[in-house]
């Protein structure tokens, strides 16, 4: 290794890109809700979704799995078309419609992705959170929901817009549009196994890793 | 935010007026085949078959670690605040525990995506640094990570990984930085010897 022992980097070379001084503390005011909520939620992932998706993932190929995952990221289509147009990314609001009316056809009703495989359109995935955020709302504070995750204020009263833009939302009856639900989580994390226990296990403190890592994964998406 | 955004145009448009570049101008192509060699070698190391897992991490590990300037980025994570705090011996404990932790980290990740298809977008010069993208298509997700080089006396380094805009060193630093407001280094160090290898803490007891 060619680095010298103790780091010869000048930290001012750096200071742009980093907060060195840690100056900035995240306003983090319902933490101890948060560390609760993130608890359960670690608790419900190790209990109750990992284990099922371990068995479906067991019964179910990984072909399979990936295209059902491909199909219902297809029904996402209105969000991501009314993001993009609220954003005015007119092109990728293009793309996305491209997408939307191949991979619905040819790639039998979205369970393949020929529209990015033979076209190469890419998926343009913007959500109302992403939209407020392009608006220069900031994000609030961090708010650890239950089932659903991180998030915070900004995301949290996005996700009720993405409810109303996601088809699935207007299933009849209630049981069809839980099921739907509950089946796409099972499905994502049987393609994920493994990952959110390898990604804590290093951490120090799990919590805050994984609410720095949300805000800063959502930043980037915002800034695209 | 819309302070930093308009700190960092201003940052942007002086260092394009500047009167000397960072570095010649065929450097963002060399560094962008640096990565695009590691990242082919990687892939191999991975499709081999029949590599005990143990054997295939030590082969990982030594085709890239010459990349990796872990001791900088050791130094980065901890802060120009905290940095000092630590007297010679600490700070050399650290960045040797520092770089264990990313190395699995690493390892881990690399295992992950498997011998999947990785494609290497163009390499951006960021003011003196050069940050080269790539895009691994895995159990059909996309996921971007982002290398970033900097020119280190022996040629240029990795300071920093982003996975899906998510950077290795900020999720470290809001760490360090959060251990060491509320312990000691001694109990930084003990905690980060227990992540690395378990068996520390019966060592540290007894």
């Amino acid at each position: 290794v060619a680095a010298a022992p103790n780091g010869t980097v000048d930290f001012t070379a750096f200071e742009d890109e980093f907060d060195l001084d840690s100056e900035h503390r995240v306003f983090d005011p319902l933490a101890p809700y948060n560390r609760f909520m993130f608890k359960v939620n670690d608790k419900i992932y190790l209990w109750v979704l990992k284990p099922v998706a371990t068995g479906y993932g067991k019964v179910v190929p990984e072909s399979g799995r990936i295209a059902a995952r491909k199909c219902l990221d297809n029904l996402g289509f209105p969000g991501r078309l009314v993001n993009n147009l609220l954003q005015f990314k007119i092109k990728s609001a293009g793309v996305e419609t491209a997408r939307f009316a191949v991979n619905s056809t040819v790639g039998v009703l979205g369970l393949f992705d020929p529209a990015k495989s033979k076209f190469g359109l890419e998926p343009q995935p913007e959500d109302v959170g992403q939209t407020f955020g392009r608006y220069g709302v900031g994000e609030g504070f961090p708010i650890v929901l239950p089932l659903f995750g991180p998030s915070n204020l900004r995301d949290a009263i996005g996700r009720i817009g993405d409810h109303f833009l996601d088809p699935v939302s207007y299933l009849d009856p209630l049981e069809a549009r839980l099921a739907v639900r509950a089946y796409d989580q099972v499905n994502y994390e049987s393609l994920h196994l493994g990952e959110y226990e390898k990604l804590v296990e290093g951490a120090l403190d799990p919590y805050l890793l994984i609410r720095d890592a949300y805000k800063q994964n959502r930043d980037s998406k915002i800034q695209e | 935010m819309r302070l930093k955004i308009i700190a960092c145009l201003t940052l942007l448009i002086m260092g394009w007026t500047s009167v000397e570049p960072a570095f010649a101008a065929n450097e963002p192509e060399q560094v962008r085949q640096i990565i695009t060699d590691a990242v082919a070698a990687v892939v191999k190391i991975l499709a081999e078959e029949g590599l005990e897992k143990d054997l295939r991490r030590a082969k990982i590990l030594t085709a890239v670690e010459p990349l990796f300037d872990f001791a900088s980025m050791a130094k980065l994570s901890l802060g120009r605040k905290h940095w000092p705090l630590l007297d010679a011996e600490q700070q050399t404990e650290f960045v040797s525990l520092f770089k264990k932790q990313l190395e699995k980290t690493y390892l881990d990740k690399a295992e992950q995506f498997g011998d999947e298809e990785v494609e290497v977008g163009p390499a951006e010069a960021i003011g003196s640094k050069i940050h080269v993208n790539t895009v691994v298509l895995s159990k059909g997700e996309d996921f971007g990570i982002k290398y970033k080089l900097y020119k280190a006396k022996d040629g240029w380094q990795i300071y920093d990984v982003e996975i899906e805009g998510v950077s290795v060193i900020s999720s470290y630093r809001s760490q360090y930085d959060d251990q060491l407001r509320t312990g000691t280094v001694a109990e930084l160090l003990q905690a980060m010897r227990e992540k690395v290898d378990p068996k520390a803490e019966e060592q540290w007891q007894e």
